[in-house]
């Protein structure tokens, strides 16, 4: 039997230092043996890099940003749909989930899958309300609060021990010495990724990940843990390494069978010194070292692709343990030609 | 800086005692390589061994304690035994530490 047509559209090709999901993504679904894919890259910038990564991305055409509206993004893709077929869209941004979640069933109606979270799943695992998720489904939470104001972070600071986290609503996270740099990383906070800012108490230990597959019925496709090897000054794991943490997996499994969570998943945590683990952030989408998950034996972007598509998938059983990813960049060449006709035409 | 050196001289001395003449286990997980590479695979964490470290890692592999160890190693080493006694147990901590060891 021939392999499976099938056209996929991906965003997240911001391969940059804080890397988007995209590319790994769409490297796990080539090397599918069950799929002939045709991908389409969605971007937001004239520059994300899988743009002109043409080995990997077969076109791509440039979408409204969040900020626009589910409306405006609704009537782009169905321009997308109208010239390329699009059977699936696999979004791999937070900030865009909201918009992807809100027209599931507009997308279904014209023929394009996705394999999302309900809005509910997607709102309780929210930074800000992290405290009361880890109390409903007994996991340790580090405590934290959100704030809106420098008074709320005055306020809130007095009764927490520095250091102290303050991070972004969707994205980054510092730590703060004192209410001198808490000020500052609020107002970049708030100034970059809007309101609340949340600020949590500081763990000490060392950062482990897991990236999950749920289906939506409360089984666990796919899990593999991670240990951050290297790690940026934006926060971002530039090696890593699987672990055996029977723990992680069953705080994962626990995770997945409670909320019956739909789609790619990664888990932030940290392990203290007292061998306790702490969720950190509950990532609603496929994070951008899946290409390790790939790597150790569960190609996570083909299982969701699969799953997408209403192919059964049975649930991964094991995973190479001490497998390493290292990052790298590489400078690739660009015509003019090629970004100008990007940016004229909104497509390349 | 007192209290800390007695601290510290105290956890030695009792991990001293404790595998002077008992057998360390290694977590059964631990992968040692022929070139010294530790892994542990629980943690993700990774050491090197110089050739020394190796050799006395796979003494303790092989079920011996400090004392015996002491012995073997005293012959083939320009040391004292009271000097290599110590070192053994410097290293030892080291192991129990970096969670290399069972409780």
């Amino acid at each position: 039997m021939g392999r499976q047509k099938v056209t996929v559209a991906v965003t997240g090709l911001n391969n940059i230092d804080s890397p988007g999901p995209g590319i790994p993504v769409i490297r796990g679904i080539r090397e599918s043996k069950d799929f002939e894919v045709r991908i389409i890259g969605l971007a937001y910038e004239h520059l994300e890099p899988g743009i002109y990564m043409s080995d990997l991305v077969d076109k791509t055409y440039m979408i409204p940003y969040p900020a626009e509206g589910k409306d405006a993004l609704f009537n782009r893709l169905l321009e997308i749909h109208d010239k390329e077929k699009l059977d699936v869209i696999i979004p791999n941004f937070d900030a865009e989930l909201f918009s992807f979640i809100k027209l599931e069933k507009k997308l279904k109606e014209i023929g394009i899958k996705t394999y999302l979270p309900t809005l509910e799943q997607f709102e309780e695992r929210n930074k800000s309300n992290l405290p009361a998720y880890g109390e409903k489904y007994g996991v340790n939470v580090p405590a934290g609060t959100e704030v809106f104001s420098i008074s709320d972070l005055d306020n809130t600071l007095k009764s927490m021990n520095y250091p102290v986290m303050i991070k972004g609503k969707y994205y980054d996270a510092y730590p703060a010495y004192s209410m001198e740099q808490a000020a500052i990383y609020f107002s970049k906070m708030s100034a970059k990724w809007g309101f609340p800012v949340i600020v949590q108490e500081f763990i000490r230990g060392s950062e482990v990940n897991v990236i999950v597959l749920g289906d939506g019925k409360g089984n666990l496709i796919a899990a593999v843990p991670m240990r951050k090897q290297y790690i940026t000054d934006k926060g971002k794991a530039w090696g890593g390494i699987t672990i055996d943490d029977p723990s992680m997996l069953d705080l994962a499994k626990k995770i997945i069978s409670q909320t019956k969570w739909k789609g790619g998943m990664e888990l932030e945590l940290i392990r203290s010194a007292d061998s306790k683990l702490y969720l950190l952030e509950i990532n609603p989408r496929i994070p951008s070292w899946v290409y390790l998950a790939v790597g150790a034996g569960q190609n996570i972007p083909e299982a969701l692709l699969k799953l997408t598509l209403g192919i059964d998938v049975k649930p991964f059983k094991t995973y190479d343990v001490g497998k390493m990813f290292v990052r790298y960049s590489y400078d690739m060449i660009v015509d003019l030609e090629l970004f100008s006709r990007l940016t004229t035409t909104g497509e390349l | 800086m007192f209290r800390f050196v007695h601290i510290i001289n105290k956890v030695k001395s009792e991990t001293a005692i404790k595998y002077r003449n008992t057998i360390m286990l290694i977590k059964r997980n631990i992968a040692l390589s022929e070139n010294g590479f530790v892994f542990n695979p629980s943690t993700g964490d990774s050491f090197t061994l110089n050739i020394t470290g190796k050799d006395v890692l796979m003494l303790i592999k092989e079920g011996k304690n400090i004392s015996q160890i002491t012995d073997l190693m005293v012959e083939k080493y320009d040391v004292d035994k009271i000097t290599l006694e110590r070192y053994l147990t410097d290293f030892v901590n080291d192991l129990s530490a970096n969670n290399l060891l069972e409780e």
